[in-house]
């Protein structure tokens, strides 16, 4: 895709967002006596990122030419965006099912999951390494942060390896 | 005499003394990690320093934070990538001496310039924030908006490249610090029903997110491109590299000259370091006469955006500190550390909390000194180090951390939720160009902005003629007005015929 093409896309995405804040700062209660109302400076935020998308858009479309010969052949490059994505999508889908771990399972046993398969992404392939992982990096962190430092633990709803080992 | 004071504060407390040595080192291998910056480093670290001394804690970041801008100058010159975005004026002509295996020899250069820089920075703080905040003092909620307002625009539409991505970032960085309860009528805003987000949006998860989080996502997808290979540093020649003073003495005239500029571009809220550093080199190349030599390898091509990009760091302290505005994104991060430590930033800070604030300057000032030693001495072996982690280990770990970070700053995991969103926000701002520290000062800015709004027009009698009526808040209204219609043109001429 041509830059000009990108640009106008991110300038449409910018008025998405500024519309969709602009519409949420109507649900702001205008009830404040003699001052000014609560809402303006959000609908003025969204009001402000709207048109900059919409200048943005503009221009990019004023700008934009055919699209060049062959934007498609370079059939490595497309490759590598599509591996880059798949990665993108596993890194984004672990930190999800992570915390939700975290939620239900605890913070040791989700970590113990989280840490070889975040290694994994980034290129490790060593079975020892990860093992390793497996039970350095839930330990290490909670002594610092939860023994270390005294942060509350967050507890899993579901079963937590931390009240197995305090017997709880 | 308060600075004497504060350094018998800091030396008398050896814990004091230990945060800022830990936090000079870990500073500059931060700023020298490319990719990852020391407002990375404070926000992971930013939920630990809760648990500190006061002045232990604001030591620790702010040192931390004037070794990483140093630390930038180590991968600029070793491997031609800047750890910093202000070190990409110290890599024209950095990496080009290192070519010629003298990378000892500039990164000596980069790391007296900065502390030259940086000290010329810090005293012209000590000596002016007093003033500053008697000044400030006298302001009320109309002049304190209008400055709000001068530094929203300047913030918006001169860091980055583009104006309009610039100001889009910082008018988002509005509308998400507006979520929450209303700070006057206590309604809910924006919440969409999230009752975590009565409080509004944390900023600790939102820099982690925007600052450490995005990054990882930027090296997941990096982690397949080539890697060049780089020379260790310890093997070039030391006789070579041995810096003499009749080598460094044509640098003085710039460092002097790019610490002024630093310090006075520091002020001024948003700017910040990367522009100092490059308006430095191209000043001190056009006064140089040896200009020819710039930009292939000349020791004062190093020192003067080295000096002006540390200079900085102490004036940019001066509006958070005075006016609770920051000057930069590491500031703006320290206002949660102020705020969790019980200071009111203001000019106030200088009435209720004087010991704390100059002890904070003479931890930067002993912080300065720490760096420089460990910089001189041991820039070439941090260099060494870096080339041999290996990123396929360091970004899983860096992953692991800002969760258990954004956890432990309120013990939320809502807030590790926020985190994620923040990051990649963040990540996907960066590839499309937009702004990321534009949006953290503006969101950081937004709610004073609006409280100063309001009081003034509830002031007012003839509504918004307020602002133009008060001659203090009328100039910063029309400083304000006349960037943006500057940065405006420039967007025409950006468009073309």
């Amino acid at each position: 895709m041509s830059s000009a093409r990108r640009e106008a896309l991110t300038g449409l995405a910018m008025i998405a967002v500024g519309l969709g804040f602009f519409a949420a700062s109507f649900g702001i209660d205008v009830q404040e006596q003699g001052g000014i109302a609560p809402r303006v400076f959000p609908m003025a935020g969204a009001l402000l990122i709207a048109m900059l998308g919409a200048v943005l858009a503009g221009l990019s479309i004023a700008r934009a030419g055919p699209e060049p010969e062959g934007w498609m052949a370079a059939e490595g490059g497309t490759r590598d965006h599509a591996r880059d994505a798949w990665h993108i999508a596993g890194l984004l889908a672990l930190s999800a099912v992570y915390v939700m771990g975290i939620n239900y399972f605890g913070y040791l046993i989700s970590t113990a999951a989280a840490a070889p398969i975040a290694l994994h992404l980034f290129g490790v392939r060593s079975v020892p390494g990860l093992a390793a992982a497996a039970v350095l990096c839930p330990a290490i962190y909670h002594l610092v942060f939860f023994v270390g430092l005294g942060v509350f633990p967050p507890y899993g709803l579901w079963f937590d390896l931390l009240d197995v080992i305090q017997g709880n | 005499m308060e600075i004497f004071a504060g350094l018998l504060t800091v030396f008398s407390d050896p814990w004091v003394c230990m945060w800022i040595v830990a936090g000079a080192l870990i500073g500059m291998v931060v700023g020298a990690i490319p990719g990852l910056t020391s407002a990375a480093a404070i926000a992971m670290l930013v939920p630990v320093t809760f648990y500190m001394e006061p002045l232990s804690a604001l030591a620790f970041l702010y040192v931390i934070g004037k070794s990483g801008r140093y630390g930038g100058s180590i991968a600029a010159i070793l491997f031609n990538t800047p750890g910093t975005a202000a070190a990409a004026a110290t890599q024209i002509d950095g990496f080009p001496l290192s070519q010629k295996g003298l990378s000892s020899k500039a990164m000596k250069v980069a790391t007296v310039s900065s502390a030259i820089g940086d000290f010329t920075g810090d005293l012209l703080l000590i000596f002016l924030v007093g003033f500053i905040a008697k000044i400030a003092l006298m302001l009320g909620p109309p002049e304190l908006f209008s400055i709000y307002f001068a530094a929203f625009a300047v913030i918006g539409s001169v860091i980055g490249d583009s104006v309009l991505k610039g100001l889009a970032s910082a008018a988002l960085g509005i509308v998400i610090a507006m979520i929450g309860l209303d700070p006057i009528t206590s309604q809910d805003r924006l919440t969409f029903d999230f009752f975590q987000l009565s409080g509004g949006v944390p900023l600790v998860p939102i820099i982690i997110g925007m600052f450490v989080f995005a990054e990882v996502f930027a090296q997941l997808e990096k982690r397949n491109r080539k890697v060049e290979a780089f020379q260790d540093p310890l093997t070039d020649d030391k006789a070579a590299n041995r810096l003499t003073w009749a080598e460094y003495r044509p640098c003085l005239p710039h460092v002097f000259r790019s610490s002024f500029i630093g310090a006075f571009i520091g002020m001024l809220p948003g700017l910040g370091s990367s522009i100092a550093a490059f308006i430095s080199y191209g000043e001190g190349k056009r006064r140089a006469a040896n200009a020819e030599e710039w930009g292939k390898g000349a020791l004062e091509g190093v020192a003067a955006p080295e000096a002006a990009n540390n200079a900085v760091s102490g004036p940019s302290m001066a509006p958070l500190l005075t006016l609770g505005i920051p000057g930069s994104t590491i500031a703006a991060i320290l206002i949660s550390v102020f705020h969790i430590h019980g200071f009111q930033l203001g000019p106030t800070l200088f009435l209720t909390s004087r010991e704390v604030i100059y002890s904070l300057f003479a931890a930067g000032l002993v912080g300065i000194v720490a760096y420089g030693i460990i910089g001189f001495y041991g820039a070439a072996h941090v260099g060494r180090m870096i080339l041999k982690i290996p990123t396929r280990i360091l970004y899983p770990l860096i992953f692991l951390t800002s969760f258990v970070s954004a956890y432990a700053a309120r013990g939320s995991l809502f807030d590790v939720w926020i985190m994620i969103i923040a990051g990649v926000a963040g990540w996907l701002m960066r590839k499309q160009g937009f702004n990321p520290p534009a949006f953290i000062i503006s969101f950081v800015l937004a709610r004073g902005a609006e409280e100063a709004f309001r009081q003034s027009l509830r002031l007012s009698d003839d509504g918004l003629m307020i602002f133009v009526q008060r001659p203090v808040a009328a100039v910063f209204i029309v400083i304000g007005v006349v960037v943006i219609l500057m940065r405006a043109r420039r967007i025409s001429r950006e468009a073309g015929p």
